[in-house]
């Protein structure tokens, strides 16, 4: 290969060789690209900023992964979140025995203290074979009193955690290709999900809008403007609104029965002249203080005038049920301290940030309804939040935690209650009996996906789905989706848009069509999503940096300057926002801070933000200042030395992340050309705006942007190789691709995911032509030699799983041996079965045939009775399929609960064949339309005959620019033994390849002179012909195809059953009922409606009109009007069912049917 | 003092009205009226941040800001080791006080709370200007003082500071609190008409004859809840009794002279040289 790069060199340098592919051919992983030499570029060659900045990309992704979100957050709650779930609930008292204490100290997942190497786990490849739980002892380290003694216990396992595979905790964690390999592990797989009871799960990442933070809103219709913040802290969730009504702003809450006035909520926090709430709210601006001012009279119309007085007020209104009763004021205090704007708490008597908190909502308020621009928009990236798998699991924990500290304890107290006990009682008695909540309730959430939170009164179902192991790509699609709250089925257009703030954060084109589109995204390449991190020392920095406490400043100054919010709370205000925003900066870029942590300033609201808070997506950028990149040639020389990592470009402050937010406040160049001294950032790369599932288009900027969408949906559909362990897998349905090969035309991405070592499709020949009428639709003509030769050739694995129960009379399942003939051969039903009743591996399985030979004890309730004959019934597995299969795996293990868990793998091999679908990374999907013989299609001068013809029809319409490119580049690449690459605004010039191809002796337009295969003439047209990428779909006629002529009807109506599975009848529905009838078919619609599907014969009495039988009517006792006539036997049952609610149907019938 | 002056405030200033009080050790108190000085009132809370600020950045923000240059250095004393500074800030008082007496209105008393940190001030009400004496004795009771409420809030970082001999002095300032007007006397009122009214036309319930359940409950029974947070605070802030302190006026002359005696007793040694300091920086 390296050779036909010189070769190809050497051709393209009459040119001036702008094309080049510097670094660009990998095979290997991110190691290779960072290593000194590679593939002819030596660390001597000049390094240019502009084009080699793009280093960073696989820098990055060696540093953060694919799936690095996950993982991210995972950690962050083994390592953090856990010591805090534990430090927050870490005492238990008695109520009995006030002496009594019993506190965690420390918590660890899958390693003792003792040992300095973490617990031995049963490898994930085990677990999803033995259908078990990937999973780590949870250990606590706990004190408690015993007597009078105190004692320390460490290491007592209080459950099992699910183990996120690849987080640190994982045993795949920093292993090798070897150990992988030895751990039947593939080395390209992400990670990211978890393995329960066998199944392989992932937590989607959820989207939401973000939480303690003001959200204002404007009704034009209803005129009501509304600020909401729904409060969230670790016990509870609510949310508060202050909302204009008539003009004037109250403040509404759930848990207090009506509005409160704006100005009685403020006397009730403190703020009691009406002078001050003027300045806290309005400042000194005229306009506000007019539209505030009629809440004065409000306030004076209830009569509240000091603070007491309206705490009373609100103490009236409050209507929360508590178990102690409180005096109007003191519910007055709770209700302000406490209920109100939940995440603010007021342990002492200072109200006053609480104060400042509610009035900034009104103030809020007061300004959208001065300038109705001055609203949020909720559907704005920055004011999201993204919940990820740690965080879920993270309130799951903390849940059954608390539900297992409550059981513990009134376990104690059970026995603390006992007042004469013999001993002295030891705590960690009652510990184990409970162990297995915990274990079994995050199990369970985890693989039914029902996330119920009994303290937020949460139940949430659909939240883990199963890993997709359709094809590689469709995992690591799986792995970066984010699914929003939002309902699906209403029609609502703004949260399915697409948002400008999604510029390189989400990807712009991975999205689902139809009722999800645009509520389900996906993550941009390079992308991280931030964990929470600590907000005190960021305050005292705050401080440090000259922001004036809000506890010192007085009312009347407090909107002169620019307030300082963080995570939403206002705590100063600063009067030199920029230099205070700079100063913030230049300490984030030393490192001295967080480089997660976000700080902007939004001048509409004078405001200086800064967020702490997890589940911010953020991205690296470089940093430019005065026109100038920070990053030189110098450093990506080292970079590509290896004597950098990414993480070092963040320490040097040449890179860093901007959130959303300040991304908002940035200006930032795309390309170095774009650079000046007001840009203040530059893009690394410009395609990493699409996500790891768009990247894989080439040439996606010279589609129509629905196209690309659509390959998102089809790339994950497309078979090909999964997995390196994709033969020692036992899924319940896998698709391989039996010769994958990789595109010809790649792109970067391509190679950063690894879909060139695990790709799914084939390079076809294609040739854009018209032939033989059968390719109308987008209906594919197949080369018959091109599939004898194995183009679009899979195979499916299709599992079943028998366990072998065992019975509480000590009785069992067992497996019966084969069945024998008078010539001592295996009878034509057992032909696959070996001596051990299981199918043997490697033999043809037909339809009908066992491949377990199971039996069921007949008595498996009633002690064992001693007659041992006749004991068991067979229920052997037979397999029924209209195509046979061949037996791929047999594995008997022993599952968690100690039963014989049987499986057996079976495989198909299919060649393609007519009604299979293919598709071009383009978005355009064909079936195949007809197969044809070698010899019969077109062949060009160099006797190249097409794998595929395709119909040009297909191209107009479509507009995928793309998808020609692609042709021409792959051409050129095949003519020149290179890998062209088609990546997103960049990739091989058109203009290059059409050299190559002119070099070469080609049209340079991709157009080829072919002779007809029938006729030998020479075709009118020029073909355009080279080879494009093809994708097989997974949907494949041999799954689809069905017919009936009589079959199992249903029991309830005798009507056919429905749906293939069932070997069900066509329907004729209710459309094609309307077409008969118009067309006057009165027999067929007899015979399709009735006679083919529940005909009936039924006695009718003529005389009292109702049903008999056998002749004879019940009613009148006598068989002298007995008529026999078909009726549908739904239509008997209505009858019947009406007589049933006591409404007599009766049948007058006609002449015609009487005798 | 009249409520009604708070509604001309020229709200352009900046300055805000802040009275500097420091209450010795062992309980008497001197003071010293806010806007006696220029000095003092810059040193006062605005300013400090921005000292502080520049103290730890010192050189390194000093080069940058090309456009704001060095024009004096000062020594700089940290004092105060047993000083207790308290900053009460008179939230509603107007911005620009001139010279006449009823916008200096004297402090006839002063109440605090060691646990809950309440202070109290009682103002005697201007009862010259805007002053509706009749409605004051029918309504209000005769209400003749006007009652200043705030809780004062620990503080950390904030220092007061002044200039003498081109020394400038820190004192830390220990809490922090507003006073905001404080309408006892609307509530005794309102409370003595709730009780008027209670007596007056007894309910329905407490005249019938009830049947008193009783039942027996351990001390410690969990059921029976503890107040806890925000209303523990403000029942212990009720229970608890208030000291009387004695207000004194002009006594900064003499706080600053033990300032100076004290700073001139010991000098700050710095614990690192300046190049270990801005390699900490870095």
């Amino acid at each position: 290969m390296v050779d036909g790069t010189n070769k190809r060199k050497r051709t393209a340098s009459s040119r001036g060789a702008e094309h080049d592919h510097r670094g660009l051919v990998t095979d290997d992983t991110f190691d290779e690209l960072l290593k000194p030499v590679y593939k002819g570029k030596k660390m001597t060659d000049q390094i240019n900023t502009a084009e080699d900045k793009w280093h960073l990309l696989p820098a990055f992704l060696k540093v953060k992964g694919l799936v690095k979100q996950h993982l991210d957050s995972f950690n962050y709650f083994v390592d953090v979140d856990l010591k805090k779930i534990i430090k927050a609930n870490e005492l238990i008292l008695s109520d009995v025995d006030p002496e009594f204490y019993l506190k965690y100290v420390d918590i660890r997942i899958g390693k003792r203290s003792t040992s300095s190497a973490n617990d031995h786990l049963t490898p994930p490849h085990e677990c999803r074979l033995r259908d078990m739980t990937y999973s780590a002892p949870i250990y606590v380290d706990i004190e408690y009193t015993r007597g009078r003694n105190i004692i320390m216990h460490k290491d007592v396992e209080i459950g099992r955690m699910p183990i996120m595979l690849r987080s640190n905790k994982c045993i795949l964690s920093e292993t090798n290709e070897r150990e992988m390999a030895r751990l039947n592990e593939c080395p390209l797989d992400p990670g990211g999900y978890f393995i329960v009871n066998g199944t392989e799960k992932v937590i989607l990442v959820q989207e939401q809008l973000s939480k303690n933070r003001i959200i204002v809103e404007a009704d034009e219709k209803k005129g009501i403007v509304q600020a909401s913040v729904t409060s969230s802290t670790h016990e509870r969730k609510s949310k508060t609104y202050v909302i204009t009504k008539n003009d004037k702003i109250y403040l509404k809450h759930n848990s207090i029965a009506e509005e409160i006035p704006i100005v009685i909520v403020l006397r009730a926090c403190g703020i009691v002249s009406d002078l001050e709430i003027m300045q806290v709210v309005c400042g000194n601006d005229s306009s506000y203080q007019d539209i505030f001012a009629v809440n004065f009279e409000e306030a004076s119309k209830l009569n509240v005038y000091t603070q007491q007085q309206a705490l009373e007020h609100i103490g009236t209104k409050v209507k929360t049920m508590r178990r102690q009763k409180l005096s109007t004021l003191q519910e007055g205090i709770e209700a302000i301290a406490t209920t109100v704007v939940a995440h603010l708490t007021v342990e002492a008597l200072d109200f006053r940030e609480k104060a400042l908190y509610m009035a900034m909502m009104a103030r809020r308020v007061v300004m959208a309804m001065y300038n109705p621009k001055m609203v949020d928009d909720r559907d704005y990236v920055g004011n999201k939040r993204l919940e990820l798998a740690g965080q879920l699991i993270s309130l799951l924990f903390e849940d059954l935690f608390k539900k297992f500290n409550h059981d513990f304890k009134t376990s104690i107290d059970k026995v603390l209650k006992k007042p004469n006990r013999a001993m002295e009682y030891d705590a960690l008695l009652s510990i184990n009996v409970h162990s297995n909540n915990i274990t079994s309730g995050l199990n369970r959430a985890i693989s039914t996906g029902n996330w119920s939170l009994k303290r937020f009164k949460m139940e949430r179902a659909g939240v883990t789905h199963v890993l997709s192991r359709l094809s590689y790509i469709s995992a690591l699609g799986m792995m970066t989706r984010i699914s929003s709250q939002f309902e699906k089925s209403r029609k609502v257009s703004g949260p399915r848009a697409l948002q400008p703030s999604q510029f390189g954060m989400l990807c712009t084109a991975d999205t689902p069509e139809g009722e999800a589109c645009g509520l389900v995204k996906n993550l941009a390449l390079m992308t991280h999503i931030t964990t929470d991190d600590e907000e005190e020392p960021i305050k005292k920095l705050c401080y440090i940096l000259g922001v004036e406490d809000i506890t010192v400043i007085d009312s009347a100054s407090l909107h002169l300057n620019y307030g300082v919010y963080l995570n939403g709370t206002l705590v100063g205000i600063t009067r030199f926002p920029n230099r205070f925003v700079h100063q913030f900066r230049s300490l984030r870029r030393t490192g001295k801070i967080s480089e997660f942590i976000s700080i902007y300033i939004n001048s509409h609201q004078h405001a200086v933000h800064i967020a702490t808070d997890g589940g911010r997506i953020c991205r690296p950028l470089i940093i430019v200042t005065a026109g100038k990149s920070h990053v030189t040639a110098d450093h990506l020389r080292k970079l590509l030395d290896g004597e950098l990592v990414f993480d070092d470009f963040l320490k040097l402050g040449l890179v860093e992340y901007l959130d959303v937010n300040e991304e908002n406040d940035s200006f930032i160049a795309l390309y170095e050309k774009d650079l000046e001294p007001a840009i203040t950032h530059m893009e690394i790369e410009p395609f990493t705006i699409l996500g790891a599932v768009a990247g894989l288009i080439p040439y996606p900027h010279h589609n129509q942007s629905p196209r690309n969408t659509y390959q998102c949906a089809m790339g994950k559909q497309a078979i090909g190789a999964i997995a390196y362990n994709q033969f020692k897998r036992i899924d319940t349905l896998l698709y391989l691709m039996t010769y994958p090969q990789q595109p010809m035309v790649k792109s970067k991405t391509i190679e950063l995911i690894n879909y060139d070592k695990l790709p799914a499709g084939q390079n076809a020949t294609v040739a854009v032509m018209s032939y033989s009428g059968y390719d109308i639709e987008d209906a594919l003509v197949l080369n018959k030699s091109s599939i004898d030769r194995g183009f679009g050739r899979c195979e499916t694995r299709r599992k079943t799983t028998t366990v072998l129960k065992r019975y509480p009379n000590h009785t069992q399942d067992i497996i019966g041996g084969m069945r024998v003939d008078e010539n001592n051969e295996r009878i034509w039903q057992h032909e696959a079965l070996g001596p051990d009743g299981l199918g043997e591996v490697g033999m043809k399985l037909n339809s009908g045939q066992v491949y377990i030979n199971k039996s069921v004890p007949t008595n498996s309730t009633e002690p064992f009775s001693g007659n041992t004959e006749a004991q068991y019934r067979e229920t052997p597995v037979i397999y029924r399929a209209p195509e046979s299969s061949h037996i791929d795996q047999v594995m008997m293990s022993v599952s968690d609960n100690d039963q014989a868990l049987i499986k057996v793998l079976l495989r198909q091999s299919r060649r393609p064949e007519l009604g299979d679908k293919f598709s071009s990374r383009h978005g355009q999907k064909g079936v195949c339309g007809i197969i044809v013989q070698q010899e019969d299609m077109p062949f060009s001068d160099q006797g190249v005959v097409p794998d595929i013809i395709m119909n040009p029809h297909g191209f107009p319409s479509r507009m995928t620019v793309g998808k020609m490119i692609e042709l021409v580049s792959g051409k050129a690449g095949v003519l020149n033994g290179t890998l062209e690459y088609g990546t997103c605004f960049g990739g091989s010039k058109l203009e290059d390849m059409s050299k190559i191809l002119v070099d070469q002796g080609f049209n340079y337009s991709g157009k080829d002179m072919l002779y007809s295969g029938v006729t030998g003439e020479c075709l009118q047209a020029y073909i355009f012909f080279g080879p494009i990428y093809y994708q097989k779909l997974k949907h494949m006629v041999l799954d689809k195809m069905h017919a009936r002529a009589r079959g199992p009807r249903a029991v309830l109506t005798r009507q056919p059953t429905e749906g293939r599975s069932r070997d069900g009848g066509l329907r004729l529905g209710e459309m094609e009922r309307d077409c008969v009838i118009a067309y006057g078919a009165s027999q067929l619609l007899l015979e399709r409606l009735m006679i083919s599907s529940d005909a009936f014969e039924v006695d009718v009495c003529n005389k009292c009109g109702l049903m008999g039988y056998s002749g004879w009517c019940t009613t009148c006792k006598s068989a002298e009007n007995v008529i026999k006539m078909t009726i549908p036997y739904a239509a008997k049952l209505l009858f019947q069912e009406l007589l049933s609610m006591n409404i007599a149907p009766r049948l007058r019938l006609d002449e015609i049917f009487e005798e | 003092m009249a409520s009604n002056k708070l509604f001309v405030t020229e709200e352009e200033d900046e300055e805000d009205n802040i009275s500097l009080e420091k209450v010795d050790q062992d309980g008497d108190i001197t003071m010293r009226e806010a806007g006696a000085g220029e000095a003092t009132t810059e040193a006062t809370a605005e300013a400090k941040p921005h000292k502080i600020g520049k103290s730890k950045h010192h050189r390194a923000t000093i080069d940058s800001d090309e456009d704001d240059p060095v024009v004096e250095e000062f020594p700089i004393n940290i004092a105060g080791n047993d000083e207790q500074l308290h900053v009460l800030q008179f939230a509603s008082k107007p911005k620009v006080v001139g010279k006449k007496s009823a916008e200096h209105p004297i402090v006839a008393d002063a109440r605090f709370k060691t646990k809950s940190h309440i202070w109290e001030l009682d103002i005697p009400l201007d009862e010259e200007a805007f002053f509706n004496k009749a409605k004051a004795e029918d309504n209000w009771n005769g209400v003749t003082f006007q009652t200043l409420k705030g809780v004062s809030v620990d503080n950390e970082g904030q220092y007061a500071a002044f200039v003498a001999d081109k020394q400038l002095y820190l004192v830390p300032v220990k809490t922090i609190s507003q006073m905001k007007p404080y309408f006892k006397y609307i509530d005794a009122v309102t409370q003595q008409n709730r009780k008027e009214e209670s007596n007056r036309n007894p309910s329905a319930a407490s005249q019938r004859a009830q049947v008193v359940t009783m039942s027996v409950k351990s001390v410690n029974d969990p059921s029976q809840n503890r107040l806890t947070g925000s209303l523990l605070a403000h029942k212990v802030a009720d229970e608890e009794p208030a000291r009387d302190m004695e207000w004194t006026e002009g006594t900064f002359e003499q706080f600053r002279d033990t300032i100076l005696k004290d700073c001139s007793q010991h000098i700050l040694k710095p614990v690192e040289n300046e190049d270990k300091y801005l390699s900490k920086l870095l």
